[in-house]
């Protein structure tokens, strides 16, 4: 999947011409789109106006609205993944140091992995209310989850012989733990930051559906409700263009801290 | 031939690593396996011994017990007269897996044994270097093991486990993983370096060739449970590299005398 992404180098020929086709696609849709509206084939209250949008997008920006609900967003996202990330990933490393109690908590684990996470958000918000903490929350608790099993799997991938050989240049557990448990589980670690930060804003959006005053989430679901369709897909595209950078951004991350990967594929993530 | 233990080359050097009767088992869901029972050798110092045996002989048990990585059930094992509760600075180890970490550059493999033992960081990469520039890895010091072939990963291990100057060096089939031609050159370059440094041996091998010619004493281990039933002094090592050994008239010889010592446990 990220192969071709990871190349550098200059673009072929070949690679011009499918961003090219990517460009053309987009256009294409859009005209087509613009073009039933203007010819009254599609009726603005049901499908918006891609010029309408675009006009929200430059107007809402410019006063401020949009970047406020935008941030609002953010904030939520990158506060609820981070602490749940760095929660999750910490217990599920430290389970390295007890087996007997990993083997106490794996069956909540598989539970609590296959339930969806969402499930929580109603009951997470009558906690926490309609404010902020709520959605901050929900993304904590699923970030927290995922990144525990995540980890706990990177743990459980540790070569023994490693471990061994450690010991046997005169390694404690301590020496053990940090130079082989916690590098051999990180490819681990970042591919669950990686699903993380996707799962962190499907959270945030929810809560903000649920019950919200603020954020893209109640900007798409307030503007759907009144029919205001050009507006709510305003807030798509900001959402999109957010999801977009959170990953570029944990890409970067994954080749800082995996240099020794950065060629090869990660053999053991597909 | 078939002495019982002391007998052959290193008879009148000081013992370093001692296994009185050990016994190891293991459990393996409902059933014990033993793996070794009532198992004696003696290493003596400097001295260059192989064990060879069927698979599944306990030949890498033995090698756990002797790092203080596992424990017997009964039995003693001693490294200079100690009784081996936890691993020995003094005892290195090198598997057929290589071990080496792909996070690492090949220096900083070469350098995590100094890592634990505080050595400071100016002073672990000097010795690395030294060692890698040694063993014609000089240019290789900031490439990850994957760019490495398979002699060159196993040359780095070699480094790594002698960056911390253990003098007894536990090998289990340390070459078992490289293509003919290329075992041959890494074996006679590790026998070379181990002499050079006069590091006292057991090689755990199924390669009766590679045991003929570089030991100065063979361990034929019965099959499961393991134990040592037959011994036999070899006379190459001194003065031969191992090619060199491959060629005398004699070498077939002691092949096949160590073979028909094995071939009784051989099932195919």
């Amino acid at each position: 999947m990220s192969g071709s992404r990871d190349k550098g180098g200059p673009r072929s020929a070949e690679d011009r011409k499918i961003l090219g086709w990517q460009c053309a696609i987009v256009a294409a849709v859009l005209i087509a789109w613009e073009g039933a509206v203007l010819l009254s084939y599609a009726d603005t209250f049901f499908f918006g106006q891609p010029s309408e949008v675009v006009s929200y997008l430059v107007t809402r920006t410019l006063d401020g609205y949009l970047v406020i609900n935008t941030w609002v967003t953010v904030y939520e996202v990158v506060l609820g993944f981070v602490i749940g990330t760095v929660l999750g990933t910490a217990v599920g490393l430290g389970l390295w140091w007890s087996p007997y109690l990993s083997r106490v908590l794996e069956p909540y684990a598989v539970v609590l992995n296959a339930t969806p996470k969402i499930v929580i958000a109603p009951i997470l918000i009558v906690w926490f209310g309609i404010g902020l903490a709520s959605k901050v929350m929900i993304a904590v608790s699923i970030c927290a989850v995922v990144a525990w099993l995540g980890a706990f799997d990177g743990v459980r991938a540790t070569d023994t012989d490693h471990a061994d050989m450690v010991r046997a240049v005169g390694g404690r557990n301590r020496d053990v733990f940090f130079k082989i448990v916690v590098p051999t589980s990180l490819p681990w670690i970042l591919t669950t930051m990686r699903i993380n930060i996707g799962l962190a804003l499907i959270g945030v959006i929810t809560g903000e559906f649920l019950s919200s005053t603020q954020g893209l989430g109640y900007l798409v679901d307030s503007t759907a409700k009144l029919y205001q369709l050009s507006h709510t897909f305003a807030a798509l595209v900001m959402i999109a263009v957010l999801a977009a950078v959170q990953f570029w951004l944990v890409g970067l991350l994954e080749k800082k801290l995996l240099p020794w990967a950065r060629e090869a594929e990660l053999e053991f993530i597909s | 031939m078939v002495g019982g233990p002391g007998a052959g080359a290193g008879g009148e050097r000081r013992p370093r690593v001692e296994f009185l009767d050990v016994t190891k088992q293991f459990r393996q869901g409902d059933q014990t396996v033993t793996a070794l029972q009532g198992m004696s050798f003696t290493l003596h110092d400097r001295e260059f011994i192989s064990l060879i045996g069927p698979s599944g002989c306990g030949k890498s048990t033995t090698l756990k017990l002797i790092s203080g990585l596992d424990f017997p059930a009964a039995g003693e094992i001693r490294v200079d007269g100690r009784t081996v509760t936890r691993p020995s600075p003094k005892v290195g180890f090198m598997l057929q897996k290589d071990l080496l970490l792909p996070w690492r550059t090949v220096i900083e493999n070469v350098t995590i044994g100094l890592e634990m033992r505080d050595v400071p960081k100016a002073e672990r990469i000097e010795k690395a270097r030294h060692l890698l520039y040694k063993y014609g890895l000089a240019n290789f010091e900031t490439a990850y093991p994957r760019h490495l072939s398979g002699g060159m990963r196993q040359r780095v291990a070699l480094a790594r486990t002698l960056a911390v100057d253990p003098d007894i060096l536990l090998l289990d089939e340390p070459l078992s993983a490289l293509d003919y031609q290329t075992k041959l050159k890494v074996e006679e370059e590790l026998v070379r370096i181990l002499q050079e440094e006069k590091k006292t041996v057991l090689l755990i091998t199924h390669d009766i060739a590679e045991a003929v010619s570089v030991s100065d004493r063979v361990l034929v281990c019965s099959s499961r449970p393991g134990r040592i039933k037959a011994e036999m002094a070899m006379p190459f090592s001194k003065g031969h590299t191992p090619a060199q050994a491959r060629n005398r008239p004699e070498f077939l010889d002691h092949f096949n005398a160590l073979w028909r010592e094995l071939e009784a446990d051989v099932r195919v």
